[in-house]
């Protein structure tokens, strides 16, 4: 299932005296199945327009079509809104905060049954999420409150994962995390992907950007100034003396103004550099 | 939520603002209780209320608070009314002087229940628009200095008045970030389906349990930290302490005290001469006139 995004303009506190533009006039396409990244400084609306894309927040103008159902200020009571969210799942930045229930398969099975599906059927669903996530048997009767942070980030995870969605949205998702952690979050949403959904990730993190997205968009006062592939974002980044640009990326883009011919948009990770070093140096003895 | 702009303190240079903080809580104490006076005659209760809802409105426009982020908030209290109508419908009273207005079997309903509750209703939006007026116009720093002064007598008897200020001074300052909590948890559940606006009673009270555990965790992690965060900071709650800003009564402290001090002696002699018997009530000979 893919999103189109049309022309949509979003301002909080519309009437007040110190109203924010945050949407202004956005247009984008993310594909079935693509692998997304938003990015963008603090305040540049990137979380105001997930938001949209499970009617969390309605535009003011425009809308986003998401499948048949379209997101607008016409339809914002419209009772399909709640499919929509099963859909569209979206995974908040410190997710582990909207925990509640007294066991970790109850707060997991709580959102499967808020979508009409009986007890056993939710219990059923939460396990297969929970081992989606790597938490066993033994976590499933546990107070989510007794966990480490990482595990509650996990069982939040599940919570939406045990909704099946088509689109997962998650903002900042390794944020806080340390880095095996941050590693095995990416695997499982690499997993997620794999398995047909569609991934849209919002992040700060450029080497997060680098390695798994396919397609990213960068938001600027709430308008979409870059489209495209990661390497031709940092490209645009360096121009433009914005966003901190990986390592890897600013060692490749160095070696290349030396004259050693490296194709930037292969180049996600450091064994990629590795790699393309020692083809250049093959090619030229 | 994050829209909401009711009894948060917006900065002016106006009147009000101007006032001491010590003074305007003492004031407002003061029109509070002139308001609780419950007076026999419905002619003098609702005369009182609309005078009391004209001046009301004058410092709201003097103190240049929104007068829409009120209304706003009073939105919630339709439910209070229908309950407050049904309990002065069906608790029998005998002060009850008007006609009756219909009649539910037995039970007879008069005009009084009406009155009641119209006369509950305007003060307690007078109240509630007051404490706004006063919380808008003065900064929570001012204002917790304000009862600290107002808990000084009891310091000799090792009452924590310091303490209570700094509590107090925190959870106001704590209120806007609740709230953006609030609406960030109501966010995060209404992706996991939970609807807060529709649904039968038991479906809304466990949306509302879907909100308030995970905001009470989050709040006590959060004083959790400040606390500790304080505390490395070298905080020490016995220390004597000096004051930045002092509170200082000006002329506009003996205008404002002289102005509502003779409104509210004007309430006492009202009060006084209340209770001379329903024939004086303006009310109650409209209905004689128009044969009810």
């Amino acid at each position: 299932m893919g999103i189109k995004v049309e022309n949509i303009f979003y301002t909080y506190q519309k009437k007040a005296s110190n109203s924010t533009l945050a949407l202004d006039n956005v247009s984008l396409t993310i594909n079935d199945n693509d692998f997304v990244a938003i990015v963008g400084e603090t305040g540049s609306g990137k979380s105001t327009l997930v938001q949209t894309f499970n009617a969390l927040l309605v535009p003011d103008k425009g809308q986003v079509k998401v499948g048949d159902f379209a997101v607008n200020y016409k339809n914002r009571k419209s009772k399909k809104i709640r499919g929509l969210r099963k859909q569209v799942g979206l995974v908040f930045q410190f997710p582990e905060y909207q925990l509640f229930e007294e066991t970790v398969e109850k707060d997991v099975a709580f959102g499967v049954k808020n979508f009409g599906a009986n007890n056993e059927e939710a219990l059923a669903s939460a396990h297969r999420a929970l081992r989606r996530v790597g938490l066993d048997e033994s976590y499933y009767t546990r107070p989510p409150f007794e966990l480490s942070g990482g595990e509650r980030r996990k069982v939040a995870i599940a919570g939406i994962l045990a909704l099946n969605p088509d689109i997962i949205i998650f903002d900042e998702p390794t944020v806080g995390f340390d880095y095996s952690s941050a590693k095995e979050l990416m695997n499982l949403i690499v997993s997620l992907h794999q398995s047909g959904r569609t991934i849209i990730v919002v992040t700060h993190d450029m080497d997060l950007v680098n390695t798994y997205a396919k397609k990213v968009f960068m938001l600027d006062h709430g308008k979409v100034v870059f489209e495209g592939e990661p390497s031709e974002l940092f490209l645009y980044a360096r121009e433009n003396n914005c966003l901190d640009i990986p390592k890897v990326i600013k060692l490749a883009l160095a070696l290349k103004e030396k004259g050693m011919d490296i194709d930037i948009n292969q180049i996600r990770s450091i064994d990629d550099l590795v790699k393309a070093i020692n083809n250049w140096r093959q090619h030229n003895g | 939520m994050a829209s909401t702009t009711f009894g948060r303190y917006s900065f002016r240079d106006t009147f009000i603002h101007r006032l001491d903080a010590r003074n305007k809580i003492f004031l407002m104490i003061l029109i509070m209780v002139g308001i609780f006076f419950q007076f026999h005659l419905w002619s003098t209760a609702l005369l009182l209320s609309g005078i009391y809802f004209a001046a009301l409105i004058v410092i709201m426009v003097i103190s240049k608070v929104n007068f829409f982020s009120l209304f706003k908030s009073l939105g919630a209290m339709w439910f209070f009314i229908i309950i407050l109508m049904v309990i002065y419908i069906f608790i029998p009273n005998d002060n009850y002087y008007l006609p009756v207005a219909f009649r539910i079997g037995s039970l007879e309903v008069r005009w009084d229940a009406f009155c009641q509750t119209g006369y509950i209703i305007l003060r307690l939006i007078i109240m509630i628009s007051l404490t706004m007026v006063l919380t808008s116009t003065t900064k929570p720093m001012d204002m917790t200095n304000a009862f600290e002064w107002y808990m000084l007598p009891l310091k000799p008897l090792h009452f924590p008045s310091h303490e209570i200020a700094m509590t107090l001074s925190i959870a106001l300052r704590f209120i806007p970030t609740l709230l953006d909590e609030t609406e960030r948890i109501m966010k995060a559940q209404a992706s996991r389906g939970v609807d807060f606006n529709h649904g039968g009673l038991f479906k809304r009270m466990g949306a509302v349990i879907a909100l308030i555990i995970p905001l009470f965790v989050s709040a006590l992690e959060r004083s959790e930290e400040l606390a500790n965060a304080m505390i490395v900071r070298g905080y020490d709650p016995s220390a004597k302490r000096t004051k930045y800003r002092l509170l200082r009564f000006s002329w506009r402290d003996i205008i404002a005290f002289l102005l509502v001090g003779s409104a509210f002696a004007l309430i006492i002699v009202l009060f006084v001469y209340d209770n001379n018997g329903s024939d004086l009530d303006l009310i109650y000979r409209l209905f004689q006139v128009k044969g009810f």
